[in-house]
């Protein structure tokens, strides 16, 4: 044999040698130490372990396994996935995880339940596309001729020296022990007690795509509607305070109401005294119908109230008020007129008149007819052609009385009226009054 | 057995020893040969080691992750009820490297007006008229609840290959408030796949 020949020889035989043993223990490993060879087949873990890395795991239980750790498990469709662990909840004795790879911007849709799980300690980086390689057919082909190399090498006669043992007894040794190596091989795998494995640390990624949906706008064509003005269309009554809206003292008011959805925007009153042919411009009455409608603005509800008017704003008279409104759709409603009446209140009548004689004091009794409650009584007195200030009578109940104490020894009159909302009533019947210390007499 | 007793430096340099262990490799390689290629079980599988990246991409070719894509092509403003609207979406793998991928098609829509009011068909391959979706194949029913809408895609993309999603929303005939939106949302969550 030729020295370069012995070399191949020797090389082959050591090459072939060194690799089996290696297979050996990592078998061996992998059964004592229930270390699992895993081939990374994606960077999805990358940059801790590379597409074609090779990991070492350890099958841990589930308890002891934490957020951070890469594991390999087993996915529903049976495939094995190694990921990092990103949230892990207890469930019984066993976990569930939640794994995400390095270069996944998502976690794995699948959750895993697992009692326990291959933790992947270290890694050997493109180790796995050795494994890889030897295990494809090319791969195992080369083994297969490396090894029955080595093994014609090891046993074949040789020429060069003698060979003491029977030629027929070892063939047929070796060729048994191959043929049982390999079959005990085969049975390994199909029994899945194999530890290698190759696990799909699989990449994921997302896309979303967004937009917006809506329902058209409402439309609004409905016009608000003005009702229940305050003073009441065609009322009348003995001054303003009487007539005008109970829930804002003095003001005019008037409901509006929009169904059309966009809601009430503007109320306005045009306040015109016919009488007088004067109309309110805000803050007084001017000469003409020139104003400009009044804001109105909402008292509560839907009520809405003028501002400003006032009952000296107010006398007797006739009126007329227009609403007009909008909702915010810019719908104008349909106008509202109203007309009211302010009038004189109606006049009291003196029933009697009475004075003990020596007393200073007469006692008057009235009546009025009403409506309502006047605000107060004057009594308007006088004598000897001189007129005095009229002096209040403040019992507004019915039966009116009130006491007056002229000027001693004065002879005069009694006249009475009834003042509401400002506005005097015509004066009553005539009392007189005279005489003086006991002869005081008072009459019709 | 003569051998055996033979003078250890003869024994170890005829090379038996090492031819002996030399079938380790058998032992091993045939294991990993065996559950690689006949096994039934799934649970041991070789298969490319793939290097790369994975990009799911919709109408674009942006390659960002993740992608959120505004959709300007399906306009669901004003929709009157039963009205629906359609419009395809390309999603392309425009993975770097050999990647595969399956993925998933989800929808969501926000509020609880419009929201729950709104249906939708997918159509993988299918063409849009503006308002309904047809052809191609119908994945998961037609006119589904829109909001947590999730079905398998049903088909494999391979590297440039791309699908033409068709998706119709409808409106149902619920009359709802003036101006009611929601916000709709497409996802397409796509997971390598080996082969």
């Amino acid at each position: 044999m030729t020295k370069t020949l012995r070399f191949g020889r020797e090389a082959l035989l050591w090459v072939g040698g060194a690799l089996g043993t290696l297979c050996l223990l990592s078998l061996l490993a992998g059964w004592m130490f229930n270390v699992t060879p895993l081939v990374f087949s994606s960077g999805s873990m990358s940059p801790a372990y590379e597409a074609g890395a090779l990991g070492l795991a350890h099958e841990v239980p589930a308890p002891d396994l934490e957020v951070g750790d890469v594991v390999s498990v087993v996915n529903a469709q049976g495939d094995r996935v190694t990921h990092r662990i990103v949230e892990t909840v207890p469930v019984g004795n066993g976990s569930v995880l939640t794994l995400q790879g390095d270069t996944n911007n998502v976690p794995d849709a699948e959750a895993y339940a697992v009692t326990s799980a291959d933790r992947v300690s270290f890694g050997i980086p493109y180790a796995g596309y050795v494994l890889n390689a030897a295990a494809s057919p090319f791969g195992l082909l080369v083994i297969a001729l490396l090894v029955g190399a080595s093994m014609w090498l090891g046993f074949a006669r040789r020429q060069d020296r003698s060979n003491a043992s029977g030629p027929v007894r070892t063939r047929a040794l070796v060729s048994t022990g191959v043929v049982g190596v390999v079959a005990a091989g085969v049975l390994l795998g199909a029994s899945g007690q194999a530890p290698w494995a190759f696990t799909s640390a699989f990449w994921t990624d997302t896309a979303t795509a967004t937009t917006t949906a809506s329902t058209p706008a409402v439309v609004d064509t409905t016009p608000p509607v003005l009702s229940n003005p305050l003073p009441a269309n065609a009322s009348s009554g003995a001054g303003w305070a009487a007539l005008s809206c109970a829930s804002s003292a003095n003001q005019i008011c008037v409901n509006a109401t929009d169904t059309g959805g966009s809601g009430v925007s503007t109320v306005f009153v045009k306040l015109v005294r016919t009488s007088t042919n004067q109309c309110w411009n805000g803050t007084a009455f001017i000469a003409g119908t020139g104003c400009s409608p009044q804001p109105m603005v909402l008292v509560a509800g839907n009520q809405y109230s003028t501002s400003g008017l006032t009952a000296a704003l107010m006398p007797v008279g006739t009126y007329t008020a227009a609403f007009t409104a909008t909702d915010v759709a810019g719908n104008a409603a349909t106008p509202l007129n109203t007309g009211f009446t302010i009038t004189v209140p109606a006049t009291p009548t003196i029933t009697s008149c009475t004075v003990a004689n020596g007393l200073t004091e007469y006692t008057l009794t009235w009546t009025w007819p009403g409506p309502g409650t006047a605000d107060s009584f004057k009594l308007y007195y006088g004598g000897g052609g001189s007129s005095r200030p009229p002096t209040t009578l403040p019992d507004v109940t019915s039966p009116y009385t009130g006491v007056s104490v002229p000027i001693n020894d004065e002879a005069g009159t009694f006249r009475i009226v009834a003042v509401v909302g400002g506005v005097e009533s015509a004066l009553s019947n005539t009392y007189n009054y005279s005489g003086k210390n006991n002869s005081k007499v008072c009459g019709p | 057995m003569s051998e055996h007793r033979a003078p250890r430096q003869g024994w170890f340099g005829r090379g038996r020893t090492r031819a002996i262990l030399s079938l380790g490799l058998l032992l091993g390689m045939g294991a990993v040969a065996t559950s690689a290629y006949w096994t039934a079980e799934d649970t041991v599988t070789t298969g490319p080691v793939s290097s790369g990246a994975i990009h799911l991409d919709l109408a674009t070719n942006n390659k960002v992750k993740p992608e959120v894509y505004p959709w300007a092509g399906l306009s669901l403003s004003n929709l009157a009820p039963g009205a629906s609207k359609a419009a395809v979406l390309p999603v392309t793998n425009n993975s770097s490297g050999h990647l595969k991928f399956s993925y998933r098609i989800q929808a969501a829509a926000t509020g609880t007006t419009l929201g729950p009011q709104l249906q939708v068909t997918v159509r993988r391959g299918g063409t849009s008229d503006g308002t309904a979706c047809s052809g191609g194949t119908l994945i998961g029913g037609a006119n589904a609840t829109l909001n947590g809408f999730n079905q398998p895609a049903g088909a494999n993309l391979a590297p440039t290959q791309s699908h033409n999603i068709c998706v119709q929303v409808t409106r149902t005939g619920v009359a709802l408030p003036g101006s009611s939106t929601s916000n709709v949302s497409f996802t397409f969550p796509a997971t390598q796949v080996h082969s």
